[in-house]
Protein backbone atom coordinates (compact mmCIF):
# COMPACT_ATOMS: atom_id res chain seq x y z
CA UNK A 1 0.00 0.00 0.00
CA UNK A 2 1.41 3.39 -0.96
CA UNK A 3 2.07 6.21 1.44
CA UNK A 4 -0.81 8.26 -0.01
CA UNK A 5 -3.28 5.39 0.45
CA UNK A 6 -2.15 5.02 4.03
CA UNK A 7 -2.75 8.70 4.69
CA UNK A 8 -6.18 8.46 3.10
CA UNK A 9 -6.97 5.37 5.16
CA UNK A 10 -6.27 7.28 8.35
CA UNK A 11 -8.47 10.17 7.23
CA UNK A 12 -11.21 7.69 6.31
CA UNK A 13 -10.99 6.18 9.78
CA UNK A 14 -11.54 9.60 11.31
CA UNK A 15 -14.43 10.26 8.96
CA UNK A 16 -16.05 6.91 9.78
CA UNK A 17 -16.38 7.92 13.42
CA UNK A 18 -19.41 9.86 12.26
CA UNK A 19 -22.01 9.19 9.56
CA UNK A 20 -24.79 11.05 7.75
CA UNK A 21 -28.12 10.93 9.54
CA UNK A 22 -30.40 8.10 8.49
CA UNK A 23 -33.89 8.23 7.05
CA UNK A 24 -36.81 8.13 9.41
CA UNK A 25 -39.93 6.02 8.93
CA UNK A 26 -42.06 9.19 8.95
CA UNK A 27 -40.05 10.65 6.12
CA UNK A 28 -40.53 7.48 4.09
CA UNK A 29 -44.29 7.50 4.68
CA UNK A 30 -44.51 11.17 3.78
CA UNK A 31 -42.38 11.05 0.64
CA UNK A 32 -43.78 7.78 -0.72
CA UNK A 33 -47.35 8.93 -0.02
CA UNK A 34 -46.79 12.25 -1.81
CA UNK A 35 -45.08 10.52 -4.72
CA UNK A 36 -47.91 8.00 -5.06
CA UNK A 37 -50.45 10.83 -5.07
CA UNK A 38 -48.45 12.57 -7.76
CA UNK A 39 -48.38 9.33 -9.74
CA UNK A 40 -52.18 9.04 -9.67
CA UNK A 41 -52.77 12.72 -10.37
CA UNK A 42 -50.24 12.94 -13.15
CA UNK A 43 -51.98 12.93 -16.54
CA UNK A 44 -50.73 10.33 -18.93
CA UNK A 45 -47.97 12.18 -20.70
CA UNK A 46 -47.33 9.55 -23.30
CA UNK A 47 -44.18 10.64 -25.16
CA UNK A 48 -45.66 10.44 -28.67
CA UNK A 49 -48.52 12.69 -27.60
CA UNK A 50 -46.22 15.52 -26.56
CA UNK A 51 -45.18 16.69 -30.06
CA UNK A 52 -48.77 16.34 -31.27
CA UNK A 53 -49.99 18.52 -28.43
CA UNK A 54 -47.31 21.10 -29.18
CA UNK A 55 -48.29 21.07 -32.86
CA UNK A 56 -51.96 21.52 -32.02
CA UNK A 57 -51.17 24.36 -29.63
CA UNK A 58 -48.99 26.09 -32.27
CA UNK A 59 -51.71 25.72 -34.92
CA UNK A 60 -54.35 27.12 -32.57
CA UNK A 61 -52.10 30.07 -31.73
CA UNK A 62 -51.46 30.74 -35.43
CA UNK A 63 -55.19 30.65 -36.25
CA UNK A 64 -55.91 33.00 -33.36
CA UNK A 65 -53.24 35.50 -34.46
CA UNK A 66 -54.42 35.51 -38.10
CA UNK A 67 -58.07 35.91 -37.03
CA UNK A 68 -57.19 38.82 -34.76
CA UNK A 69 -55.18 40.46 -37.56
CA UNK A 70 -58.12 40.09 -39.96
CA UNK A 71 -60.52 41.48 -37.39
CA UNK A 72 -58.26 44.45 -36.74
CA UNK A 73 -57.94 45.07 -40.47
CA UNK A 74 -61.74 44.99 -40.91
CA UNK A 75 -62.24 47.42 -38.03
CA UNK A 76 -59.65 49.80 -39.44
CA UNK A 77 -61.23 49.78 -42.92
CA UNK A 78 -64.68 50.48 -41.44
CA UNK A 79 -63.34 53.46 -39.50
CA UNK A 80 -61.54 54.97 -42.53
CA UNK A 81 -63.64 54.17 -45.63
CA UNK A 82 -62.14 54.98 -49.04
CA UNK A 83 -64.03 57.71 -50.95
CA UNK A 84 -63.09 56.57 -54.41
CA UNK A 85 -63.05 53.03 -55.59
CA UNK A 86 -59.57 51.62 -55.75
CA UNK A 87 -60.17 49.90 -59.10
CA UNK A 88 -63.12 49.69 -61.45
CA UNK A 89 -62.38 46.61 -63.33
CA UNK A 90 -59.52 44.39 -64.12
CA UNK A 91 -58.64 43.69 -67.73
CA UNK A 92 -56.24 41.12 -68.98
CA UNK A 93 -52.84 42.60 -69.57
CA UNK A 94 -51.76 42.79 -73.22
CA UNK A 95 -48.09 43.66 -73.38
CA UNK A 96 -48.04 44.56 -77.11
CA UNK A 97 -50.99 46.92 -76.75
CA UNK A 98 -49.31 48.59 -73.82
CA UNK A 99 -46.09 49.01 -75.81
CA UNK A 100 -47.98 50.69 -78.67
CA UNK A 101 -49.64 53.14 -76.33
CA UNK A 102 -46.48 54.05 -74.45
CA UNK A 103 -43.87 53.87 -77.21
CA UNK A 104 -43.45 57.67 -77.65
CA UNK A 105 -43.16 58.14 -73.94
CA UNK A 106 -40.64 55.35 -73.65
CA UNK A 107 -38.54 56.84 -76.46
CA UNK A 108 -38.60 60.26 -74.87
CA UNK A 109 -37.62 58.83 -71.51
CA UNK A 110 -34.80 56.87 -73.10
CA UNK A 111 -33.50 59.95 -74.91
CA UNK A 112 -33.70 62.08 -71.77
CA UNK A 113 -32.02 59.48 -69.66
CA UNK A 114 -29.18 58.82 -72.06
CA UNK A 115 -25.97 60.75 -71.29
CA UNK A 116 -25.01 63.33 -73.96
CA UNK A 117 -22.32 62.15 -76.38
CA UNK A 118 -19.34 64.54 -76.54
CA UNK A 119 -18.84 65.93 -80.07
CA UNK A 120 -15.33 67.23 -80.98
CA UNK A 121 -16.38 69.91 -83.49
CA UNK A 122 -19.03 71.31 -81.16
CA UNK A 123 -16.49 71.47 -78.37
CA UNK A 124 -13.99 73.31 -80.58
CA UNK A 125 -16.63 75.82 -81.64
CA UNK A 126 -17.58 76.39 -78.04
CA UNK A 127 -13.92 76.89 -77.09
CA UNK A 128 -13.40 79.35 -79.90
CA UNK A 129 -16.41 81.36 -78.79
CA UNK A 130 -15.09 81.50 -75.24
CA UNK A 131 -11.67 82.69 -76.47
CA UNK A 132 -13.30 85.37 -78.59
CA UNK A 133 -15.27 86.63 -75.64
CA UNK A 134 -12.14 86.77 -73.49
CA UNK A 135 -10.21 88.71 -76.13
CA UNK A 136 -12.98 91.25 -76.44
CA UNK A 137 -13.08 91.68 -72.70
CA UNK A 138 -9.31 92.24 -72.55
CA UNK A 139 -9.47 94.81 -75.32
CA UNK A 140 -12.23 96.75 -73.64
CA UNK A 141 -10.36 96.73 -70.30
CA UNK A 142 -7.10 97.94 -71.84
CA UNK A 143 -8.87 100.88 -73.57
CA UNK A 144 -10.55 101.98 -70.33
CA UNK A 145 -7.52 101.75 -67.95
CA UNK A 146 -5.37 104.96 -67.77
CA UNK A 147 -1.89 103.52 -67.55
CA UNK A 148 -0.44 100.18 -66.66
CA UNK A 149 0.78 100.17 -63.10
CA UNK A 150 3.63 97.94 -62.11
CA UNK A 151 2.34 95.41 -59.73
CA UNK A 152 4.34 94.71 -56.68
CA UNK A 153 4.30 91.50 -54.75
CA UNK A 154 3.02 91.75 -51.23
CA UNK A 155 5.36 89.00 -50.17
CA UNK A 156 8.50 90.02 -48.24
CA UNK A 157 11.55 90.53 -50.42
CA UNK A 158 13.88 87.70 -51.10
CA UNK A 159 17.38 88.32 -49.62
CA UNK A 160 19.98 88.93 -52.28
CA UNK A 161 22.23 86.26 -50.92
CA UNK A 162 19.80 83.66 -52.01
CA UNK A 163 20.02 84.76 -55.65
CA UNK A 164 23.72 83.99 -55.86
CA UNK B 1 -31.73 -7.94 -3.25
CA UNK B 2 -28.68 -7.11 -5.32
CA UNK B 3 -28.36 -4.07 -7.48
CA UNK B 4 -29.26 -5.59 -10.85
CA UNK B 5 -32.31 -7.46 -9.64
CA UNK B 6 -33.52 -4.31 -7.87
CA UNK B 7 -33.12 -2.40 -11.13
CA UNK B 8 -35.00 -5.12 -13.01
CA UNK B 9 -37.87 -4.97 -10.52
CA UNK B 10 -38.07 -1.20 -10.84
CA UNK B 11 -38.01 -1.38 -14.63
CA UNK B 12 -40.73 -4.05 -14.64
CA UNK B 13 -42.95 -1.97 -12.35
CA UNK B 14 -42.35 1.14 -14.45
CA UNK B 15 -43.18 -0.79 -17.61
CA UNK B 16 -46.48 -1.91 -16.03
CA UNK B 17 -47.14 1.69 -15.01
CA UNK B 18 -47.47 0.37 -11.49
CA UNK B 19 -47.31 2.90 -8.61
CA UNK B 20 -45.56 0.26 -6.52
CA UNK B 21 -42.46 1.36 -8.39
CA UNK B 22 -42.28 4.32 -6.00
CA UNK B 23 -41.53 2.08 -3.04
CA UNK B 24 -39.06 0.03 -5.03
CA UNK B 25 -37.25 3.21 -6.04
CA UNK B 26 -37.30 4.32 -2.42
CA UNK B 27 -35.81 1.05 -1.20
CA UNK B 28 -33.13 1.14 -3.87
CA UNK B 29 -32.11 4.80 -3.79
CA UNK B 30 -33.47 6.74 -0.82
CA UNK B 31 -30.70 6.02 1.68
CA UNK B 32 -27.84 6.79 -0.70
CA UNK B 33 -29.64 9.80 -2.09
CA UNK B 34 -30.31 11.13 1.40
CA UNK B 35 -26.61 10.99 2.29
CA UNK B 36 -25.73 12.54 -1.06
CA UNK B 37 -28.23 15.35 -0.56
CA UNK B 38 -27.10 16.00 3.01
CA UNK B 39 -23.51 16.23 1.86
CA UNK B 40 -24.38 18.56 -1.00
CA UNK B 41 -26.71 20.81 1.00
CA UNK B 42 -25.07 20.57 4.43
CA UNK B 43 -28.45 20.31 6.11
CA UNK B 44 -30.71 17.43 7.11
CA UNK B 45 -33.94 19.39 6.79
CA UNK B 46 -33.04 20.79 3.39
CA UNK B 47 -32.13 17.27 2.29
CA UNK B 48 -35.55 16.02 3.39
CA UNK B 49 -37.29 18.75 1.42
CA UNK B 50 -35.23 18.12 -1.69
CA UNK B 51 -35.73 14.33 -1.37
CA UNK B 52 -39.49 14.82 -1.45
CA UNK B 53 -39.29 17.14 -4.46
CA UNK B 54 -36.93 14.70 -6.12
CA UNK B 55 -39.33 11.79 -5.75
CA UNK B 56 -42.17 13.80 -7.22
CA UNK B 57 -39.90 14.72 -10.12
CA UNK B 58 -38.98 11.06 -10.61
CA UNK B 59 -42.65 10.09 -10.62
CA UNK B 60 -43.41 12.72 -13.25
CA UNK B 61 -40.60 11.39 -15.41
CA UNK B 62 -41.21 7.73 -14.73
CA UNK B 63 -41.75 6.90 -18.40
CA UNK B 64 -38.39 8.40 -19.28
CA UNK B 65 -36.87 6.57 -16.32
CA UNK B 66 -38.21 3.28 -17.66
CA UNK B 67 -36.28 3.83 -20.89
CA UNK B 68 -33.09 5.14 -19.26
CA UNK B 69 -29.94 3.18 -20.00
CA UNK B 70 -28.77 3.53 -16.41
CA UNK B 71 -31.30 4.07 -13.65
CA UNK B 72 -28.60 5.19 -11.21
CA UNK B 73 -27.28 7.84 -13.58
CA UNK B 74 -30.77 9.09 -14.41
CA UNK B 75 -31.84 9.34 -10.77
CA UNK B 76 -28.62 11.08 -9.72
CA UNK B 77 -28.84 13.49 -12.66
CA UNK B 78 -32.30 14.55 -11.48
CA UNK B 79 -30.92 14.80 -7.94
CA UNK B 80 -28.10 17.08 -9.06
CA UNK B 81 -30.52 19.32 -10.93
CA UNK B 82 -32.70 19.55 -7.85
CA UNK B 83 -29.66 20.36 -5.70
CA UNK B 84 -28.56 23.09 -8.11
CA UNK B 85 -32.06 24.60 -8.16
CA UNK B 86 -32.33 24.48 -4.38
CA UNK B 87 -28.91 26.08 -3.86
CA UNK B 88 -29.81 28.79 -6.37
CA UNK B 89 -32.96 29.57 -4.39
CA UNK B 90 -31.08 29.48 -1.11
CA UNK B 91 -28.49 31.97 -2.33
CA UNK B 92 -31.31 34.45 -3.00
CA UNK B 93 -32.30 34.30 0.67
CA UNK B 94 -29.59 36.22 2.53
CA UNK B 95 -30.91 35.34 6.01
CA UNK B 96 -30.38 31.58 5.51
CA UNK B 97 -27.74 30.00 7.75
CA UNK B 98 -26.66 26.79 6.05
CA UNK B 99 -24.55 25.39 8.88
CA UNK B 100 -26.91 25.50 11.82
CA UNK B 101 -28.60 22.22 10.92
CA UNK B 102 -26.52 19.12 11.76
CA UNK B 103 -26.43 16.37 9.16
CA UNK B 104 -23.79 14.13 10.68
CA UNK B 105 -24.15 12.00 13.80
CA UNK B 106 -21.90 9.75 15.85
CA UNK B 107 -21.38 6.33 14.39
CA UNK B 108 -20.91 4.73 17.82
CA UNK B 109 -24.14 4.51 19.78
CA UNK B 110 -22.45 5.20 23.12
CA UNK B 111 -20.29 8.00 21.81
CA UNK B 112 -20.85 11.45 23.14
CA UNK B 113 -18.54 13.39 20.88
CA UNK B 114 -20.45 16.40 19.75
CA UNK B 115 -17.22 18.27 19.09
CA UNK B 116 -16.07 15.65 16.60
CA UNK B 117 -19.35 15.83 14.71
CA UNK B 118 -19.17 19.60 14.53
CA UNK B 119 -15.54 19.65 13.46
CA UNK B 120 -15.99 16.97 10.79
CA UNK B 121 -19.08 18.71 9.52
CA UNK B 122 -17.20 22.01 9.35
CA UNK B 123 -14.28 20.34 7.58
CA UNK B 124 -16.54 18.66 5.02
CA UNK B 125 -18.35 21.95 4.49
CA UNK B 126 -15.06 23.53 3.45
CA UNK B 127 -14.62 21.08 0.59
CA UNK B 128 -15.94 22.01 -2.84
CA UNK B 129 -19.32 20.40 -3.43
CA UNK B 130 -18.02 18.10 -6.16
CA UNK B 131 -15.28 16.69 -3.91
CA UNK B 132 -17.63 16.40 -0.94
CA UNK B 133 -20.12 14.34 -2.96
CA UNK B 134 -17.44 11.88 -4.04
CA UNK B 135 -15.97 11.58 -0.53
CA UNK B 136 -19.39 10.94 1.02
CA UNK B 137 -20.37 8.32 -1.56
CA UNK B 138 -17.01 6.57 -1.15
CA UNK B 139 -16.62 6.73 2.61
CA UNK B 140 -20.19 6.55 3.88
CA UNK B 141 -21.88 4.55 1.12
CA UNK B 142 -18.95 2.25 0.31
CA UNK B 143 -19.22 2.80 -3.42
CA UNK B 144 -16.30 2.04 -5.68
CA UNK B 145 -14.77 4.68 -7.93
CA UNK B 146 -16.30 2.93 -10.93
CA UNK B 147 -19.79 2.98 -9.41
CA UNK B 148 -19.44 6.65 -8.51
CA UNK B 149 -18.21 7.43 -12.02
CA UNK B 150 -21.20 5.66 -13.58
CA UNK B 151 -23.65 7.22 -11.15
CA UNK B 152 -22.41 10.78 -11.56
CA UNK B 153 -21.57 10.38 -15.26
CA UNK B 154 -17.95 11.29 -14.71
CA UNK B 155 -14.73 9.69 -15.85
CA UNK B 156 -12.93 7.35 -13.51
CA UNK B 157 -9.92 9.68 -13.38
CA UNK B 158 -12.09 12.66 -12.45
CA UNK B 159 -13.67 10.74 -9.59
CA UNK B 160 -10.31 9.50 -8.33
CA UNK B 161 -8.73 12.94 -8.49
CA UNK B 162 -11.71 14.58 -6.75
CA UNK B 163 -11.46 12.00 -4.01
CA UNK B 164 -7.70 12.46 -3.68
CA UNK B 165 -7.89 16.26 -3.52
CA UNK B 166 -10.79 16.07 -1.09
CA UNK B 167 -8.99 13.67 1.22
CA UNK B 168 -5.78 15.71 1.09
CA UNK B 169 -7.66 18.81 2.09
CA UNK B 170 -9.53 16.95 4.83
CA UNK B 171 -6.28 15.52 6.15
CA UNK B 172 -4.90 19.04 6.45
CA UNK B 173 -8.05 20.23 8.16
CA UNK B 174 -8.31 17.23 10.49
CA UNK B 175 -4.68 16.65 11.39
CA UNK B 176 -5.35 17.49 15.00
CA UNK B 177 -8.34 15.17 15.17
CA UNK B 178 -6.58 12.16 13.68
CA UNK B 179 -4.04 11.84 16.46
Amino acid sequence: MSKTDNKHRKTEEVLRRVRPQELSAELKAKVVGTARDAWHKEPANIPWQIPLRRLAASAAAAVLIVSLANLYGDCASVRHPTRTPMAGCAEPCDLDALMNVYTPLVRYMAAAGRPAQPCASALLDHLERVRETLRETERSESSEEPAPVERKSRLPGVPSSLHS
Amino acid sequence: MDRLSAEDSIRAALARDDPAAVELIWDRYARDLFGFLQAALGSKHDAEDVLQTLFIRIVRKHRHLAKARSLDAYVYTIARHEIAGFLRQRRRKPAHDAHVDAWLENAEACGDRGDLVEELQAALARLPQAQREVVVLKVYRDKTFREIAETLRLSLNTVASRYRYGMDKLRTLLKDLGS
